[in-house]
């Protein structure tokens, strides 16, 4: 009797191996089928071709990273890419657009204008970059949009490649990319000015912490620093001390690693980089 | 003579088993079913057990085929059923466009002639001589038509046929480049915003506003006076009229969303446009569901066999938008229509996404002589830019224009559109 049921559970986990692998488990067998198709294709060379003396291939530092485009983007350190950048925001009248003595064009061109000015006034804050956290910098994104109160806002993504070493995340096996973004503290009541120094020692401050999750975790990448401006409104101007640059920013910093997730999951990730900006 | 009584005893013992286990003697009693695994123990029966195990067997089987199938790729079940794809089935993504069908509707690129029938149609039946256009048809004069400002048709007179042709876009290349100021400020911004945004290249991705299109209609009704109602949504176009003998054309009403014009106007016939843009908003998805004065963007209603139907039944929500969309749009458009010229949208009228050449009419008997562009005078919308002239003189002149106001915008050099990246040790 006990061996019938023995057997009877056998058959049953025969029966259900197949409609778990093509339903439930996320395997694409049609994909392992064909991957292990080719792979048996390519081994079948040309006899000819073996009597040729293969080059010595140049080995890419980097190998590691070309077969996982999305660490790629991130952790790649000689190129600019999409997914490690600074955001910046300038609001300014259409007038400081032109140059001396230029005239301002009809209304139907200001978007037109606007947008096309906008990477020169946006690479500007390149400066801020390469003098914190980048060893180069470039503007791929610039846009250009009239806010309500008909001044012209410019929003721009600078990439840049990183100064400080990424670490070894080659190192880390069956790893995953943890992401955690927080808002970089700032002391007393008012946020930072939206000045060069400030920016500045915003980056530092940002850079810094990273290197320090680079210390615990083996690899650190400053994917993302966002500089939001906010316009004080003119009754909180009224109580500030005259000259007061009304433009303040909010700032917040994205965080990157390649970690073992037996290590470290993502929400612990978030708990340590918060700690970490805020030890207190 | 033996005393053995060996065979005897032998034989008593086998006789005193025998009865003990219940046999009678010598006698064959019935037979008795015994387990194979407990020695002597008779085999029970035990029909819902076994149900019970052949109930989960069976639906292991069939949860294993279903769920299996429905991994199968589309076109391997079509191969192994002996069927074809259904492209209904499956996720959206996998039902494609093909080169006669899209998302809104079909198309009918040349020599396919869109007409009322449901047989497929082909130039030759119904033109003869035929020359089509190029970019380098040479033609003859542009005579400007002046915009209808006040949405205000010409009623069709008593005894006026109205029919129409509704499409988005015509596939013959049209003979002429021509487009407003506020058109090349569009496309310039577009341009700018390719390179600034999606990393486009100045040098060699800059599109050029102001391309046009061209449409044979081929008229064969002599019933009434025609009233041609022409309406799209894309790109200008020429509409190249070529009339049997007989047929009259009292009124020609263009309805676009860029300025066209039509070619082989008889010369007693009176022609106005529309222009889309002087009465409505830009084009948003949903928004031209509203009841307005001057709904003149000329939807289409979604039919059965289009791209995006079927996609929207497969469950895609960005087609089931654009079809509730277009519904929505045409609902709007037929009020309108029907307020203005008495008939409904679709009262005589052949509608496609694109098309190259139309017949509004019976098939002729015999094919039409075709009247080609070439040096023909077109009545065409105006408006601030008009180039005429071979293809490359005509681009010429329009990128020169375009790169007058980027470099403009830009503040002199074009290059300041995509600044060199800045190097730490170049601070």
């Amino acid at each position: 009797m006990k061996r019938g049921f023995l057997s009877f559970l056998l058959f049953l986990m025969i029966l259900a191996g197949p409609v778990i692998a093509l339903n439930f488990g996320g395997p694409n067998v049609m994909d392992w089928v064909n991957t292990r198709m080719a792979m048996f294709t390519a081994q079948e060379q040309p006899a000819g071709l073996e009597e040729t003396a293969a080059e010595p291939a140049l080995e890419d530092p980097f190998q590691w990273l070309n077969d996982r485009p999305a660490l790629r983007e991130v952790f790649i350190p000689d190129a600019f890419t999409s997914a490690r950048y600074v955001s910046v925001e300038k609001i300014v009248p259409f007038d400081d657009l032109l140059q001396s003595g230029e005239t301002s064009p009809g209304n139907d061109q200001l978007a037109l204008y606007a947008a096309a000015r906008a990477p020169a006034q946006l690479i500007e804050y390149c400066a801020d970059v390469v003098a914190t956290i980048g060893s180069a910098c470039d503007v791929i994104y610039a846009e250009a949009r009239e806010n309500r109160d008909g001044d012209w806002v410019m929003n721009g993504r600078l990439s840049y490649i990183p100064l400080a070493d990424l670490g070894t995340p080659q190192t880390v096996e069956n790893g995953q990319l943890l992401t955690a973004k927080v808002a970089l503290p700032f002391t007393g009541d008012l946020a930072p000015a939206n000045e060069a120094q400030t920016r500045i020692a915003l980056l530092q401050q940002a850079q810094a912490a990273c290197d320090v999750l680079r210390a615990e975790l083996g690899n650190c990448v400053l994917a993302r620093v966002s500089f939001d401006v906010e316009i004080l409104w003119i009754t909180d101007l009224e109580v500030l001390p005259a000259g007061t640059n009304p433009q303040r920013l909010d700032a917040t910093a994205e965080f990157a690693v390649y970690a073992d997730p037996v290590q470290i999951d993502s929400a612990a990730f978030a708990d340590l980089v918060e700690a970490t900006l805020d030890p207190i | 003579m033996s005393n053995d009584r060996r065979q005897e005893d032998f034989a008593e013992r086998l006789s005193r088993i025998s009865k003990e286990r219940g046999g009678a003697g010598g006698s064959a009693g019935p037979e008795r079913d015994m387990s194979d695994f407990d020695y002597n123990v008779e085999r029970g029966s035990h029909p819902i057990r076994n149900g019970i195990i052949w109930v989960f067997v069976l639906a292991g089987l069939g949860a294993g085929g279903f769920y299996g199938w429905q991994a199968l790729p589309d076109d391997l079940k079509a191969m192994v059923s002996g069927g074809q794809a259904e492209v209904t089935a499956g996720d959206p993504q996998d039902i494609a466009e093909t080169d006669t069908m899209s998302n809104a509707g079909p198309i009918f690129a040349s020599p396919a002639v869109l007409y009322a029938g449901d047989e497929p149609l082909t130039l030759t039946v119904v033109a003869t001589q035929v020359s089509l256009p190029t970019q380098n048809t040479a033609t003859g004069a542009i005579i400007p038509i002046a915009r209808n400002d006040d949405c205000t048709l010409r009623s069709p007179a008593e005894g006026e046929k109205v029919m129409g042709v509704r499409i988005e876009n015509a596939l013959l290349p049209g003979p002429l480049h021509t487009f407003s100021d506020a058109q090349m400020v569009g496309q310039v911004l577009q341009n700018v915003e390719a390179v600034t945004q999606d990393g486009a290249d100045i040098a060699t991705d800059m599109a050029l506003a102001g391309t046009k299109t061209s449409l044979d209609v081929f008229l064969t009704d002599t019933s009434a006076p025609l009233y041609l109602v022409l309406q799209n949504m894309g790109d200008g176009i020429v509409w190249n009229l070529h009339a049997a003998a007989d047929v009259s054309i009292a009124h020609v009403a263009l309805i676009g969303a860029d300025f066209s014009g039509v070619a082989n106007l008889p010369a007693d016939t009176s022609v106005e446009a529309l222009l889309v843009s002087d009465f409505l908003p830009p084009y948003q998805n949903g928004a031209d569901d509203a009841p307005r004065d001057c709904m003149i963007r000329p939807w289409r209603t979604p039919q059965s066999d289009w791209i995006g139907s079927l996609k929207s039944e497969a469950g895609s929500l960005t087609d089931r938008n654009l079809m509730l969309s277009y519904s929505k749009g045409y609902a709007a458009y037929d009020r309108w229509y029907t307020q203005t010229l008495g008939v409904n949208a679709r009262a005589n009228t052949v509608t496609a996404r694109d098309a190259a050449h139309v017949l509004l009419g019976p098939v002729p008997e015999t094919p039409l002589s075709y009247r080609p562009l070439t040096g023909q005078d077109i009545q065409m919308v105006e408006t601030d830019h008009l180039m005429t002239g071979d293809f490359e003189t005509r681009i010429a002149a329009v990128a020169a224009l375009q790169d007058d106001l980027l470099r403009a915008a830009v503040g002199g050099d074009i290059s300041a559109l995509d600044p060199a990246a800045v190097e730490r040790n170049s601070q």
